[in-house]
């Protein structure tokens, strides 16, 4: 009996390991897999394309959604050989993040001649003279304007504006004071005020004084304008949807503005994702733009809004150097097939033109109720480069104090000066754990 | 099986095999509760005992184990300073003090009604007890639209008799913390009515009618009949309420995530951001600790009073 056990044991080990050595002398093209948590449809075509003009690395779409839990999926499954071989990490935090666990692979030997200075703008993603990866998007910042309104009230759309100038525009669209009246702008439901400092400062001085992150930069009069600017909106001139509307009753920039609640809004491309959506949002008003108000006669010196989309190839992966191939193509030549969705790519090589066609064709009839004139001008204004964030460290913690005394500064419970004594005294409380 | 254990009167043991067999026995009995042990020594036992560790090191964690990095009592020199954990004390004393009393009294006029006959009372009792089993996030989602300052029923309920100056509720610092209060009541409040009416089905009837019988009313028989007899139920309750208060998180992180300003920011959902959003896990445990301290301490007093003020009371 035991001989008979001992025998059958033998027989299938031997079956197992002559099956192992049949596939190991396979072969079959290299499958990649992208991780990524844009909307599925065009991120698909991205990889149709790839594997159609590729037969020997054929590319896999794994959808991840990007919050907490998500992110953590993301996060676990790195971590395993050979899961994921090109992923997107959406934020340059968790990119950031991500490579500073060691899950991202450097590009140097796979691409060495992939100058991502010149292609994309930035050296962010060149750590200690490796190359973790790229930017895939760019998404600017401006105002969507309701034409019809401002045709209606007289006016004309301005290629430039201070906040001033902004403001009296939007007492002309301002319907009245009362809650259930048409406000002229609506801003977005973050407090946004750091976003306006960074687009005359840059990302790194609007929180930092300093160059090692220790010392906070609250006191910089920027902070105080743009804390007042948005009360005086709010409260003074009562133009905008107040914060605390927007809070208490979960208000979204594109529910608001498509509905005609108010005439203006400011964000950025995600929103284009709403406009052409008539069954979510159905509205027949021609959309123009305008770039987003400046504080000085000279306009922001950055362009409004950030690079997105964070490329990289996993460290664990087990093909580096298809992966490295693919990621090449799919933030540059690739990402043009995420325009319909509005996602635009940050890649130079893309001229304003490219892609302003590309996405009005990709949407069709919609392309009606956007001013292409003004899309063009405002939207793909390459002029300025976006800012980039290389000081990380203890910028939630600032940012959670700049969050917590807005709000109060909007409803009017702090005046701007008190505020920003508020912020400076704070912003050194909670810097001082990280940099003793 | 237990005659072998214990056996005060001498009854002749066999020889063969006792001390194999107690151990077997003993493995038997182990073999049984291990499964549970097992579940509660890795998810529960663990974590804490990791989280103490922690409390005494810095650790961004998804970096990895190695990035542990032991700064001693420093986390705990931080605490003092730290203007979210003075406030979120503050906050989550005000939000206990606001929820408890109030639970406990309302709960004990809901069962003393209850108690009596009423119309459709299973019923009513399903009702009563509906807030506590439902999801806290459909809890804050409806809520969220009831005190919507602007349309919501709320004011204009307030509106209608005559109130001019309307709470913002959610979105005011004043009166956010009132606003989680309120739903903090009325989602525990079945659970207390519930306790409350089986301890007033055990007090005993003689008790009542000799109380009538030396020509006690409504209030006198409640004072010195009802309420001492219940005492154990209420000291539970207090001692439950407290712990569970204490700990609030999800009404926080779903309906006002700390804000306006710093006025809801509790003790829990400090631990979460400094751990999750800030990425300071070693500082967060230490927050952590803090809490099970501060809650250990209110756990004590109560037990104390409890042993005092019980005892006195408990018939024999």
């Amino acid at each position: 009996m035991r001989t008979l056990v001992r025998i059958s044991l033998l027989l299938t080990l031997i079956f197992t390991l002559s099956l192992v050595a049949v596939q190991s002398q396979d072969d079959e093209p290299v499958t990649i897999r992208l991780w990524a948590a844009s909307a599925t449809e065009p991120l698909q075509n991205a990889i149709d394309d790839w594997n159609e003009n590729n037969p020997n690395i054929q590319a896999e779409l794994v959808r991840y959604s990007n919050n907490n839990e998500g992110n953590t999926r993301l996060d676990t499954a790195l971590l395993a050989e050979g899961e994921i071989d090109v992923y997107i990490s959406y934020g340059l935090a968790n990119f950031r993040r991500r490579v500073d666990a060691g899950l991202a692979e450097p590009l140097n030997e796979y691409l060495p001649d992939f100058d991502v200075i010149e292609e994309f703008g930035t050296d962010i993603t060149i750590i200690g003279d490796m190359l973790y990866g790229a930017p895939g998007q760019g998404q600017p910042y401006f105002v969507y304007i309701n034409q019809n309104a401002v045709e209606e009230a007289g006016l004309e759309v301005p290629e430039s504006w201070t906040w001033e100038e902004f403001t009296e525009f939007a007492a002309a669209l301002t319907e009245g004071a009362g809650p259930f009246d048409t406000k002229g702008v609506i801003l977005p439901g973050w407090p946004y005020t750091s976003d306006l400092v960074s687009y005359e400062l840059g990302a790194d001085a609007t929180w930092f004084a300093d160059d090692i992150g220790c010392v906070a930069n609250f006191d910089n009069p920027l902070w105080q304008e743009a804390l007042q600017t948005r009360f005086e909106l709010e409260q003074v001139d009562q133009v905008a949807v107040t914060f605390s509307d927007i809070q208490a009753g979960q208000l979204t920039l594109q529910g608001v503005f498509f509905n005609e609640e108010a005439n203006m809004m400011i964000g950025g491309t995600w929103l284009f994702a709403s406009l052409i959506d008539l069954d979510e949002y159905p509205h027949d008003f021609v959309t123009t733009f305008a770039p987003v108000p400046s504080f000085d006669e000279d306009g922001n010196d950055f362009r409004p809004g950030g690079l997105g989309d964070w490329t990289a190839v996993a460290a664990n992966s087990n093909h580096p150097e298809e992966a490295a191939q693919f990621l090449r193509w799919f933030v540059t030549d690739g990402y043009l097939n995420l325009i319909e969705s509005g996602r635009f790519g940050a890649w130079k090589g893309f001229t304003p033109e490219e892609q302003a066609d590309a996405f009005l064709s990709a949407i069709g009839d919609t392309a009606e109720l956007i001013d292409q004139e003004a899309f063009a001008r405002v939207v793909f204004d390459t002029s300025k480069d976006f800012s980039v964030a290389t000081m990380s460290e203890g910028v939630p913690q600032l940012s959670q104090i700049h969050s917590d005394v807005a709000q109060l500064v909007f409803s009017g419970e702090l005046t701007s000066e008190e505020a920003v004594e508020r912020l400076t005294e704070q912003g050194e409380a909670v810097l001082a754990p990280l940099c003793e | 099986m237990a005659s072998s254990v214990v056996s005060p009167v001498e009854i002749p043991k066999p020889q063969t095999n006792k001390g194999r067999l107690r151990l077997r026995e003993t493995l038997v009995g182990y073999m049984f509760i291990a499964p549970n042990m097992l579940v509660f020594a890795i998810w529960v036992l663990f974590p804490v005992l990791f989280t103490f560790l922690l409390s005494f090191a810095e650790w961004d964690f998804i970096t990895g184990l190695d990035a542990i990095e032991f700064v001693g009592l420093e986390n705990y020199a931080e605490l003092p300073n730290d203007i979210w954990f003075v406030d979120s004390v503050k906050n989550t004393f005000l939000f206990t003090l606001g929820v408890v009393p109030a639970q406990i009294a309302l709960g004990l006029l809901f069962a003393l009604i209850m108690n009596n006959q009423i119309y459709v009372a299973p019923a009513i009792r399903a009702m009563l007890f509906m807030p506590y089993i439902t999801s806290p996030i459909a809890v804050a989602a409806v809520w969220l639209s009831l005190f919507n300052p602007r349309g919501g029923p709320i004011n204009q309920f307030l509106y209608q008799i005559g109130i001019q100056d309307l709470p913002g509720w959610l979105a005011s610092s004043d009166w956010a913390l009132v606003a989680l209060i309120i739903i903090g009541i009325w989602s525990g409040l079945g659970y207390n009515a519930l306790i409350f009416i089986a301890g007033l089905q055990s007090v005993p009837d003689e008790l009542y009618e000799s109380a009538e019988i030396d020509g006690a009313g409504l209030w006198a028989k409640f004072w010195n009949v009802t309420f001492p007899m219940i005492s154990p139920t209420t000291f539970f309750l207090l001692i439950t309420g407290v712990i569970s208060s204490f700990r609030v998180f999800e009404l926080v992180a779903v309906m006002t995530q700390g804000g306006p300003g710093t006025s809801t920011t509790v003790l829990a959902y400090h631990v979460y951001r400094t751990g999750f959003v800030f990425y300071r896990m070693g500082y967060a445990s230490t927050i952590a600790v803090a809490l099970l301290v501060i809650v250990f301490i209110f756990t004590l007093i109560q037990w104390y009073l409890n042993q005092r003020y019980t005892r006195f009371m408990r018939p024999d």
